[in-house]
């Protein structure tokens, strides 16, 4: 996957989005494999129609089904169909959040938080706070709680609280 | 559908709909750049590396 060609092409067209998930604790935390890009998009008209003429440009593939699996429409309003997508792209997979559990309604809240980062080859990007991906692990049943990750996270809060 | 139902469902299409020669370049992929995007002391493939925090990259253990 080239996490790059996608944090591109948002930043291209402008969208208002947070990496969030395993990609985004990857860099700030620990190697740990993750196969996809996962992204929180602002909820409004505006950025959704952005976000899809970003998809476009990547070649991103979605469908109801994976046998109506193809190109996404030029129409931005499917995205309105569902809280959550994951799609294809030429340069890999991606996740797409309308809102995320753990945070719902708190997009602006976070975007607050959030870190502005760069890639190795400067691509910009805006992160999820540490605290933020905390809520979103704590807000899961324990079952599905990444326990290392919520122990690193833990402690990262706590030497930046202790500072 | 609730919030983990439609996520499974989700990824299960995806799954279902990936190109599986694709899906093994893009992971390939996906491994490089997370390496090279990784500050020295969090890289796995490098000499070991201390970092500001005393933290120090892991080494394969083959397992």
């Amino acid at each position: 996957m080239n996490v790059d060609a996608i944090l591109q092409a948002l930043d291209r067209e402008q969208v208002d989005c947070l990496l969030i998930g395993g990609m985004n604790f990857l860099l700030r935390h620990r190697p740990e494999l993750t196969f996809d890009v996962d992204v929180w998009v602002r909820d409004d008209p505006v950025n959704l129609e952005r976000l899809n003429r970003a998809l476009r440009s990547l070649d991103a593939q979605w469908g109801p089904t994976e046998t109506e699996w193809r190109a996404v429409p030029d129409d931005w309003r499917w995205l309105q169909s569902q809280v959550v997508f994951c799609l294809t792209t030429e340069h890999g997979a991606l996740d797409v959040f309308r809102d995320v559990r753990g945070l719902e309604g708190r997009y602006d809240e976070c975007r607050q938080r959030a870190l502005a980062s760069v890639t190795g080859t400067g691509v910009k990007y805006a992160a999820l706070s540490d605290q933020d991906m905390l809520a979103c692990q704590e807000a899961l049943p324990p079952s599905q709680r990444k326990p290392q990750r919520v122990e690193i996270l833990r402690a990262a809060i706590q030497r930046a609280n202790n500072r | 559908m609730d919030w983990d139902q439609l996520k499974l469902e989700e990824e299960r299409k995806r799954d279902a709909a990936y190109d599986p020669a694709q899906r093994w370049l893009h992971i390939q992929q996906t491994i490089t750049w997370a390496e090279a995007n990784l500050p020295l002391q969090r890289r796995r493939n490098r000499p070991r590396t201390r970092g500001p925090d005393g933290q120090t990259n892991s080494m394969p253990t083959g397992q």
